[in-house]
Formats: C-alpha cells, structure tokens, sequence
C-alpha cells in the first residue's frame, strides 16, 4: 500500500502500481476536487501537472506509474506582478 | 522643438499664479493644460492640450507620448539637460475613481535608449490634476541639488543641498515635516539616482517605485531630489451622479468578498494575524465561506496577500525563472522546500499592515517589519512576486528576512528591484564559474543562496560602493565592461534591460511584450498572457464580437497571437492612458469606457477605447523609430527562447519561436517588420498621420 498523497489535513491510501491518472481519480472522489473538468477545460493546469518535478504531459498520466515517496504537484497559475 | 509659452508662471515680470480654479481649458475629466518647468532658468510656463488630443490619446502614457514627441529632439542624451520628463495623470485620475491612485512617468531611457514610461502607486499625478494640470514636464538641469515643490500651481524652486545623500525615507519624511503628507504626493531619488545608476529608481510616497529603466538617474542627472505637489482643486466631472454611481458599483463585490462571519471578525478583532488564523482555522475545519460574484476568490488573496500569492506556484510551473534562467524551480527551489518560505503565508507572518496605492478598493500591497536578527527592518515596503522572484528563487536564497532588507535597500536607496536582482544572478553565475573571483567582489561570498552576501552586493550596488560600481547600471552594462562571452551569456536582457520574472517559455506572449513592446523586458506593458494562461477575458462586453473572439487564444499554439497580443497590448495602453491599474483588469476589469464618458462627456465605445490605446501604443513605437531603433535591435536572449534548453523541471526542452510571434504582432498592428514604421493606411485610419509627421510607412 502507498500512501501518495496528503492534501492540506486529509490522506488517501493508494495501491501499489497505482497509476496517475488512477490517483486522479481516488482524489476526486475522495476529496471532492473536479480534477478531471479542470484539467480538461484548462490547458495551461493541464500542461502543469508535475511528478516529482519533472512534467507529465496529460496522455501519459495512465502509463505513469507511482511510488513511495514520490510528489505528485497540480498547479493552477496565479498572476503575479 | 519648445511648445508654445502661453503664460510664464515663474518669472519676476509675471507674478500670476494659476490658483486654484481648474481654469479655461478645462472640460470633464481633462484639465486640458501641461505645466512646464526648466530647472535652469528656474522658471515655469503652460501649454494647452487641445481637446481633440485628450480624446485621441487620453492621458497618462498617451498624453506623455504626445507631448515628447513633439518637444524632445531626437538624439537627446537622456542625462543630459536637454532631455525632459514628464509626470502625468490619466483621465481618471483625482477623482477617487477605484484603482487610480497611481501615476505615471514618461521620458527617454538612460538605460536602453529607448521610449521610457512607469506607472506607479502614489499621489502625485492626483495633485497636479487638482492644481489644474494634467501633467507636469521638467527640463533643464539646476545649479544645485533642489527640490521642486508645487502648491496649488504655484512653482518654487528649493535649494535641498541638505537632502541629498538621504535616503528616500528620509528625504520623504524630512519634506513631510512640513508639507501635509496625507494632502501632497511626494517623489523623490535616493543615493543610486544621485550617483546616476542606470537602474535607479523614482520613489513615490516613500513606497511606491517608479521602478524600470532608470527614472532615478534621469532626475539625478538634473540634480533633482525630489518633487512635492499639493492641490487643493478639482476638475470637474461632466456627470458626477453618473460617475459616483458606476464607482459605487465597482466596490460592491469587494465589499462583499469576505462573508458575513469573517466580517464581523475584522470588525471586532486586531485584522491582520486574527484574519490569517481564522483562515486557516475554518480551512481546517473544512467550512465554507459564502461568496458572491466569480471573482470573490481572487480579490480575496489579492487583498490579503498580494501577488505573493503567485510566487511559490509560478516558482514550481515554471513561470518565475530561477538561477538566473538556468534552473528549473521544481527541481533547485522546489515549493515544497523552499519556495513556501519566500511565498504567501510566510511573508504575511511579517505583516504590519496593508498598504494601498490610494483610490483603491483591492489595497494589494502591505508594509512588514522583521523585528530581530540580522536582517531588522521597521515598517518597510513588503516584497512581492518580482522581488520574491528575484532575490529569492532566482538566487536561491530561501532566507525571506535577507529577501525584505534586499527589497528596503531597494526601496530605500531608489534602485530598480528586477534589474538589481538579474544582476545579481548574473554576477553569482559568474563567480561560480570562475570568473569572478572572491576579490573582484571586495570579498563578498556570492554563492547561490547566500543570504549575507545578496544583501551585501545589493547595497554596494545602490551606493556604487567598491565593486558595487561595477554592477550598479545593470548586467547588460556590467558585461560590456567586462568584456567576455561568459559575461555576455549570463547577462539576459533585452536591448539593455532585464527581462521581469515570467519566462516566455511559460506563457509565450509575455516574451512578446519582452522584445515587440517599446520598453523592452517589461511584463507590465499588456499582452494576450492574461488570457493564454489565465484565461482573462478581455472586459470590454460591448467591443466587436469579433474583437473579443480574437481575444481568446491557446497556450501553446501560436495561431491568433499576433491580432490577440495587438487587442490585450492596446487595451492595456488605454488603462494607462485612463489612469487605472492593471490589476483592475485581473479582478474583473471594469466599465472602462462608460466611466470615462461619465467624467468627460464623450460618448467613447468600447472598440474606441481601444482604438485609444492603439494610438497610444503608435506614439510610443514611433519614438524609438525616431531614434533610429530598429526591431531587429530587441533581441531576447537564448534562455528566454529556450535555444539554450533547460534540462529539467516543466519547462524542459521547450522552445518559444520568439521572432515568429514578434512578427505575427507587427502584421498586426500594420508596422514594417525591418524598420518599424507603421503604415500610412492604419496611421491615417488613426487619425495620427499628422501627428507622426511623416514617419510613416
């Protein structure tokens, strides 16, 4: 079992050979996140999604596997100045 | 070519003083007159807008644009007396109008040699108009170090040979013993103007910066120390219930962006730290708090972070640069270890209180203290997303209290806070490749994320102490000087100055701004980033169906950038010209062009208002034609393209066709790719062929 995630005060247990997209899934479930709109109507979320720093573009979630230890980042942009 | 000298203010034969009364010329929203000031023949006289002008080019920058083109020569070394600049309020500026408490500057850069403008927080733009101006114009060069001080139009010259060195607090505070601050706005130039540093800065009511391309050196060079105006008019407003009832409905969604609870918790408590733990008090237990309208969100974290808000995420996608446009934020600053501590929640712990440009209902700024340590500072200007980026993740430096002292030095010396720390990141890169030793920087340890040594070359940097001469007028400067390709490639800038903190390989239309926009390396000049990445839709409801459409473009594909980056660039050109902020723009945007024709009478549409700004941004590219500048001469650099590829991170291996869209925004806007002419056709159509005095294509 792994545990992959941890959003601001919640965990979600993932099983082994757990891909991204399959995380993706859980979270929205569990959490309640639209992950999956946001990600499909926002390029610029979707060209931002990072594993372990490194990007994983949108096709390759379901081939990306996850495990122990790694940091799964979804990032919306924030204007800055 | 001097304008007309309608009426000599100043000078011993004439003793009239303009008083008061908005006078003649004025109409709604525009007062219709320019005061004029020569520093060497200590004297000051008026010039007349014609109407037709502040209806074709607004105020602010557009105004600005107007008046230089037609009294500065071309070729005017921009230290010397003959070189002007001009303080000038938008359209809306002086009435309380939401997000105008800011003012603008326009001249002829030292810095790049290019058309120069800054747009900054502080009241000095309101004044002039409430002296009956809409902007004021300095030439010459004074005997001795002086401050102008302008009460109600009335022009003195004052010897400040005993300001000079202070610094901008100082100065500021010292003039404010005896000129009301809460009724003047005050500008003024540290130790890095006086010394004529090509990145000094302008500083307005202590806080707010006239920040880029090198204002400060400008009024250095004419040993001006300070600017004070006091007015106590007004120009009036063609509908004032129209006009007061539009800005009434602005504020109401920033009123309601805290719920009812959070409200009444503001009210009773201490706001600052109680507001932060109530957050994250009801984030934790997971309740919601009722909003109203889709920008709630966003106004929310504006106003209580400010774009710090941005920097840990923009660090970690890739937006911000890091190591000076070397690393990948996610793998040498990751958010999870080091960005958080130069982002958001971190900086507000320092928090005294917020801090507004004036005339504003999303009040984004704030001033901090830092109470002990190496790094104690009292009530200074909190950094934000640029100076976070650039003293933080750029060098590397995860120590936020080194980061707030590099930022009061700034601030505090006058010193341009982007270009201080790109020149900063290109001397660490040097040094750590050898070629610069720890002698040639008087012993200063200038490893990536050395605190003490960051703060150290910063201050050397603004007093031009030792080494700090060196570096003191920029990278693209100090590798000239130095004289090697290593230099060369570790200074990244555009035509002379540093590119802001957003890599184009991000959102490409920011990197359009950075090499087609007249000011290069600027991210504050308009530009389809706002909606490539944000998704921003242009807020102009009653344009074209066609303009709007055109409007909205992917981020990654190039198609439609060229007519996108001319409508949001236009636009952006238009909100200057108005007086407004930009951030306006980021919460919603506003009834631009119904709340100018509410204060001037005019029945502006929605595509006039950007017809407006294009004629702005026309005058602007046609100054530096004039000069002799070509396109070709704004060159982004490989890091900004990614023909030196990074390696690592969201950003790895992508490239930006940078020239590609460069043209695509130049088909656009109708101007020659080789020479930058704009053609007759759209100058005509303009109604600005005259004015270019055949400059034209």
């Amino acid at each position: 079992m792994l545990d992959t995630f941890v959003s601001f005060d919640r965990k979600l247990r993932l099983p082994d050979g757990c891909s991204m997209a399959d995380a993706f899934v859980r979270v929205e479930k569990k959490a309640g996140v639209k992950l999956s709109r946001c990600l499909a109507e926002s390029e610029v979320v979707a060209e931002s999604i990072l594993l372990n720093g490194e990007r994983v573009p949108l096709p390759r979630l379901s081939e990306t596997t996850l495990s122990d230890g790694d940091e799964v980042s979804v990032l919306s942009p924030l204007a800055g100045g | 070519m001097p304008p007309p000298e309608a009426d000599q203010l100043n000078n011993p034969d004439n003793d009239n003083a303009p008083g008061t009364s908005p006078g003649e010329h004025a109409t709604g929203g525009v007062a219709g007159k320019l005061l004029w000031v020569d520093l060497s023949e200590k004297r000051s006289w008026e010039e007349v807008v014609p109407p037709e002008v502040s209806r074709a080019f607004l105020g602010g920058y557009g105004l600005g644009a107007w008046a230089l083109y037609r009294n500065l020569e071309p070729g005017t070394d921009p230290l010397s007396a003959d070189n002007i600049f001009g303080i000038v309020a938008g359209t809306l500026t002086g009435y309380g109008t939401p997000f105008s408490g800011r003012s603008q500057i326009v001249s002829r850069s030292p810095l790049t040699g290019t058309w120069a403008d800054s747009n900054s927080g502080g009241a000095i733009a309101g004044q002039l108009k409430r002296c009956g101006y809409d902007g004021l114009f300095v030439r010459g060069c004074a005997e001795q170090p002086t401050a102008l001080i302008i009460r109600d139009g009335k022009v003195s010259f004052e010897d400040a040979t005993d300001l000079w060195g202070l610094t901008t607090f100082e100065a500021t505070d010292r003039l404010a013993e005896r000129l009301d601050r809460e009724k003047t706005g005050f500008s003024v130039i540290g130790p890095a103007g006086e010394k004529q540093s090509l990145i000094a800065a302008v500083i307005n009511d202590r806080y707010h910066a006239w920040g880029r391309q090198g204002f400060g050196a400008i009024l250095g060079s004419k040993k001006l120390k300070a600017i004070a105006v006091q007015g106590s008019g007004q120009v009036p407003l063609a509908h004032p219930a129209v006009f007061k009832a539009l800005c009434e409905e602005i504020n109401v969604p920033y009123r309601e962006a805290h719920s009812l609870l959070v409200r009444f918790m503001a009210y009773v408590m201490k706001t600052n730290r109680f507001m932060g733990f109530l957050y994250r008090l009801i984030t934790r237990l997971g309740l919601k708090l009722p909003v109203g309208g889709n920008q709630a969100p966003m106004i929310r974290t504006w106003r209580k972070m400010g774009t710090t808000s941005a920097v840990s995420v923009s660090t970690e996608n890739g937006d911000a640069p890091v190591k000076n446009w070397t690393g990948a934020g996610s793998k040498d600053f990751p958010l999870s270890t080091k960005a958080y501590k130069v982002s958001d929640e971190a900086v507000q712990r320092y928090l005294d209180r917020s801090l507004s440009c004036g005339d504003c209902p999303l009040v984004c700024k704030g001033v901090v203290s830092v109470k002990s340590g190496a790094y104690k500072t009292d009530q200074v200007r909190r950094p934000d997303y640029e100076t976070l980026c650039g003293f933080g993740a750029n060098l590397l430096n995860d120590n936020l209290e080194s980061v707030v002292m590099c930022h009061h030095i700034c601030n505090n010396y006058g010193m341009d806070a982007v270009s201080a720390a790109a020149t900063l990141g290109m001397v660490a890169e040097l040094y750590e490749k050898g070629v610069l030793t720890i002698d040639d920087l008087d012993g200063v340890d200038l490893r990536w994320g050395n605190p003490e040594a960051i703060v150290e070359m910063t201050r050397k940097m603004a007093t031009r102490e030792g080494c700090g001469d060196l570096f003191a007028d920029g990278s693209a400067k100090a590798a000239e000087r130095l004289g090697t390709d290593a230099a060369r490639e570790a200074a990244v800038h555009v035509h002379g100055q540093e590119p802001a903190y957003h890599d184009p390989k991000f959102s490409m239309s920011m990197g359009t701004s950075y090499v087609a926009d007249p000011t290069p390396g600027r991210h504050t000049t308009g530009n389809a980033s706002w909606n490539e990445s944000f998704g921003m839709k242009l807020p102009l409801p009653d344009a074209k169906p066609a303009t709007i459409e055109a409007s909205e473009v992917g981020l990654r594909s190039y198609e439609g950038k060229g007519e996108a980056q001319r409508i949001w660039s236009n636009h952006h050109q238009a909100l200057n010209g108005s007086g407004l902020c930009m951030f306006s723009l980021l919460t919603g945007g506003l009834p631009y062009s119904r709340l100018i024709n509410a204060a001037t009478g005019w029945d502006m549409t929605d595509d006039e208002f950007l017809e407006a700004g294009e004629r702005i941004q026309n005058m602007r590219n046609a100054f530096n034609v004039r000069e002799g500048i070509k396109p070709a001469d704004f060159k982004a650099h490989p890091r900004m393209t990614g023909e030196v590829p990074l390696k690592h991170g969201p950003l790895a291996g992508v490239k930006v066709d940078q020239q590609k869209l460069k043209d695509m925004y130049f088909d656009a806007m109708d101007w020659d790719r080789e020479s930058g002419r704009v053609s007759a056709d759209r100058a005509k159509a303009l109604g600005i062929d005259e004015t270019l005095d055949g400059l034209v294509g």
